[in-house]
């Protein structure tokens, strides 16, 4: 098996330029770990075929001189909860899935830069949860321990990533679902701002909250793939020039930690102010009021979409998941209007913290990846629900919009990842990535 | 206004519980529980928020000139 599929995308994409590289051979190389594994529950739809086939023209258009830029030719894996044109759209239910003759635009965007789709990933069904154990396909398994959960919703497109069966993955995130997993995985995952990305023929969990986004191995790697998605031509940011300012929110964001959690931020932010960078105490007014608000508006959005199935097929969904939606069809009007009003609150505190500043530093998720099954997980000598917990620190951004990416900060002393998360300005998801890219440079890209 | 705002909840759980009741679905009880109290932490913040907004709005109005004069002339 070659080695070539743990590498950046921007590390073998030179390769695949000049030809040293075969996109069939590296199709080839990711479909072997997808077999190497099954028991991990990484893919629902492997597109071994079509695969191989699109790899083959890749190559055939390369050896012409039409190589069309940094994704041509890369093995990539796409949500189950996004279309692909031919291939059912499970969203990882028992519930009927839906046939898309016609790829999202994100799909699109993908298959226009020269990527091809190797296959769909598993997930918490219908993104609807935070550990991606409650999947119609199984749950999806920790590459470290199988007894342990990858996180979710989007577990399946990291697992994908870490374990070198594609490139990039294309995951969705609502409260949390690319940021959490890439985090219980150590890989790198941006949450673009609200509305940068279509959410064209992706499955809504919540209309207002979704975001899709990247999960990939390096920053570059995640600048490059969004550029596709977004239509554009795929390109490696620079790093930020200069001394950059962090702002770190302690309170709500710094309160309930593992240990090893606080310990990792504490060395991450001791060694940016090593190089020069300044790092400088905010305050995000009102940050408790993240949960109810995030609660009151996930929950009647997402039981809006599924109002008519869960007539039909109610026994089709996995308990837990279908509580949660029978729950929010009882959440008042009137609450969704004050959530909705709360929002332009929380979204006004994320800007005053960020003023004067490049960045917010704070953890992804609190914990490392939690065992699979357990409804609750001791942080730091207290007992809490997992739910609620791996929740905490994303959800926020999904209510306010600003792009936010997770990256990996180290390991705890058993080896399980620890992330940070850097929160951007409003309208600015390139130049965070331009400050990831300075981080990522500090403190190491952590290789799955 | 924080009594009769809970005493809403109250009765809005009495009656989405005896829903779940009539339903079979005993398993949502402990949920609708849980959205009651986060109901009235949406409703505590909603508050809370109204009142700074209303007081940023008189400190703003009482340092405008202008907008004295309007209130005079009305």
């Amino acid at each position: 098996m070659s080695t070539a599929d743990l590498r950046t995308i921007a590390e073998i994409a030179p390769l695949l330029q000049r030809r040293a590289l075969s996109p069939v051979d590296l199709t080839r190389a990711c479909l072997d770990r997808i077999d190497a594994r099954p028991e991990l529950n990484a893919f629902i739809t492997v597109m071994r075929a079509a695969a191989l086939a699109e790899a083959a023209a890749a190559e055939r258009a390369i050896a012409t001189g039409q190589y069309r830029g940094a994704l041509h030719g890369v093995p990539v894996s796409v949500k189950d909860l996004i279309d692909v044109a031919g291939v059912a759209t499970t969203s990882g239910s028992a519930v009927p899935p839906r046939h898309p003759a016609h790829d999202a635009p994100l799909v699109a965007g993908l298959r226009d830069a020269g990527a091809i789709v190797i296959g769909k990933t598993n997930l918490h069904e219908f993104a609807f949860g935070t550990t991606s154990e409650e999947s119609a396909f199984g749950p999806v398994r920790h590459p470290l321990d199988p007894t342990r959960s990858a996180g979710g919703s989007s577990g399946g497109a990291a697992v994908a990533l870490v374990e070198g069966m594609c490139f990039a993955s294309i995951g969705t995130d609502t409260g949390g679902s690319v940021r959490i997993p890439s985090a219980a995985c150590g890989v790198v995952g941006l949450k673009p701002g609200l509305g940068e990305l279509s959410t064209d023929g992706v499955v809504p969990l919540s209309t207002t909250l979704d975001h899709p986004g990247p999960l990939t191995r390096s920053v570059g790697d995640a600048a490059a793939v969004f550029e596709a998605l977004c239509g554009r031509t795929p390109a490696f940011p620079a790093a930020a020039a200069g001394p950059l300012v962090f702002g770190i929110p302690e309170g709500y964001f710094y309160d309930r930690l593992h240990p090893e959690v606080r310990a990792a931020l504490a060395a991450a932010r001791a060694a940016l102010a090593a190089d020069g960078h300044r790092i400088r105490t905010v305050v995000v007014e009102n940050a408790p009021w993240t949960a109810p608000v995030y609660l009151h508006v996930v929950l009647p959005e997402a039981s809006s979409y599924h109002a008519a199935m869960l007539e039909r097929h109610a026994d089709r969904y996995s308990p837990g998941v279908r509580l949660r939606l029978e729950m929010g069809r009882y959440v008042l009007a009137e609450d969704y209007v004050r959530a909705m009003f709360l929002r332009s609150v929380l979204t006004g505190a994320v800007d005053a913290a960020l003023a004067g500043c490049d960045a917010l530093l704070l953890p992804t998720l609190p914990i490392p990846a939690p065992v699979i099954g357990k409804a609750t997980v001791d942080v730091d000598g207290r007992d809490e629900p997992v739910r609620t917990v791996m929740l905490r620190l994303t959800q926020l951004f999904n209510i306010t919009g600003h792009p936010a990416i997770a990256l990996p900060a180290g390991t705890t002393r058993d080896g399980w990842p620890v992330s940070l998360q850097l929160v951007g300005h409003r309208g600015a998801t390139a130049a965070l990535l331009a400050v990831a890219a300075t981080v990522e440079a500090r403190l190491g890209a952590r290789r799955p | 206004m924080e009594h009769q705002s809970q005493t809403q909840i109250d009765a809005w759980l009495r009656a989405a519980s005896a829903d779940a009741d009539r339903r079979a679905l005993p398993g949502l009880k402990p949920l609708l529980e849980a959205l009651a109290q986060s109901t009235a932490a949406l409703r505590e913040a909603d508050r809370l928020a109204r009142d700074a907004a209303a007081s940023a709005a008189s400190r703003d109005a009482a340092r405008s000139p202008g907008a004295a004069v309007v209130d005079t002339t009305e």
